[in-house]
């Protein structure tokens, strides 16, 4: 059976409070606003590998955070319902493989990278009204999460 | 008052001091300010955005620095056609605010995406590399170059690939640019392009404003560069640059 494995990676908060504040000069309807960057492949292997294939290539994937997820991304376990938006480069960017992951998995030739933001909204924005208004908008002002010249963004969760 | 040039200071910058040091070699009176002095802009006769990692560089590199409040004086400075040249970060700073596409519409039209070798990210990239310039004689900051110059310059960024919508690509085989070559001026794939795209930097307003992604700054006096370069004759330098720029102040 073939997985597609995402690890959302827990990002510094500064990419996602600096954004809010910008965001938050255009509407008072954004409660918070969090970022992820997320790899994902596709692989034949157990999870229980893929784990530890990630786990063994912790720096690589992020040297200097404290944890990811697998599978599902990192939001599920938030208590508010978050609306998830990805971006990314409409050329698939793909990251180089390092040997130990290479080793565990080695099914696996291409690793995607793309940024997941997650927002919390006051109730009545819909997924749909956030996608065009923040993160698509081509408008300079507000454009800030997404250039639409090199990326793309769709909803994952809302 | 003296005329002086601004070199903008952003939360972040890391090469206004070694900038204002060579404008200052070419007699252009440069004074650093900050990013929350808009008012000094005013009485500039031009700017300097300098090389750094303006808010470390979040979200995409320049995007922040883009919605200060100090842009509006800027855009309206370069708009009145005071001569203007973003360097690195700067030059990421002047695409996000519009600055490089002369965006009359407020639409985004040109981005500056992460290096990237075929589909592969590879990252940051600081290393030598070489530019010749396209239609010098178009812009009255190129003008003392001509189309078979090959520079040396210093490169290093990690989002440097200059992508432009379907108008700005068609414009730009008329517009004067920097693209990325080998020594002999020839084009090529990665390391000859360090990101993945052939264009080094773009101007805009009539010539006047200068984007460009490579550090002429550190390419500019003989004891910069590499020794590997040194026993090279060098039919032009990047002073032309700074020597055009202060005959436009």
């Amino acid at each position: 059976m073939t997985t597609t494995v995402y690890i959302g990676l827990i990002q510094s908060d500064l990419h996602a409070m600096s954004a809010f504040e910008i965001i938050s000069s255009h509407t008072d309807q954004l409660v918070a606003l969090r970022r992820y960057r997320t790899l994902s492949f596709v692989t034949n292997a157990p999870v229980g590998v893929c784990q530890q294939a990630v786990a063994a290539c912790f720096e690589w994937v992020n040297p200097n955070k404290s944890r990811f997820t697998m599978n599902v991304g990192p939001w599920e376990s938030e208590v508010e319902k978050p609306i998830v938006i990805r971006v990314q480069p409409t050329v698939p960017m793909r990251v180089s493989i390092p040997l130990p992951f290479k080793t565990l998995l080695p099914d696996v030739d291409v690793v995607t990278e793309s940024v997941s933001w997650v927002f919390y909204v006051k109730d009545g924005i819909e997924a749909n009204q956030v996608l065009s208004d923040w993160v698509i908008s081509t408008q300079r002002g507000v454009g800030l999460l997404c250039n639409p010249i090199f990326e793309s963004a769709d909803i994952v969760v809302g | 008052m003296t005329p002086y040039v601004a070199v903008i200071q952003f939360p972040g910058s890391n090469c206004e001091y070694e900038t204002a040091r060579v404008l200052s070699h070419f007699g252009c009176n440069p004074k650093i300010i900050r990013w929350n002095e808009p008012d000094l802009l005013q009485d500039a006769s031009g700017y300097v955005l300098p090389g750094g990692f303006s808010f470390q560089d979040r979200v995409r590199s320049g995007v922040m620095a883009s919605h200060l409040p100090i842009m509006a004086q800027l855009s309206a400075g370069i708009k009145s056609g005071k001569p203007s040249i973003g360097i690195c970060n700067g030059c990421q700073i002047l695409a996000e605010s519009g600055l490089l596409s002369e965006s009359n519409h407020d639409q985004i039209d040109l981005g500056m995406a992460k290096n990237m070798s075929g589909h592969t990210s590879i990252g940051f990239v600081c290393d030598w590399v070489y530019v010749r310039p396209v239609h010098p004689e178009k812009s009255p900051l190129l003008r003392y170059f001509t189309p078979n110059d090959v520079l040396p310059i210093a490169t290093s960024h990690a989002e440097g690939r200059f992508v432009l919508n379907h108008v700005l690509e068609a414009r730009l085989s008329d517009t004067p640019h920097w693209m990325y070559c080998d020594e002999r001026g020839q084009s090529g794939d990665f390391p000859i392009t360090p990101n993945g795209g052939a264009v080094a930097g773009i101007t805009a307003y009539s010539g006047r404003v200068l984007g460009i992604m490579p550090h002429p700054e550190r390419a500019i006096f003989d004891w910069q560069l590499p020794w590997h370069f040194k026993h090279r004759t060098w039919t032009s330098s990047w002073e032309k640059l700074i020597v055009a720029f202060r005959e436009l102040l």
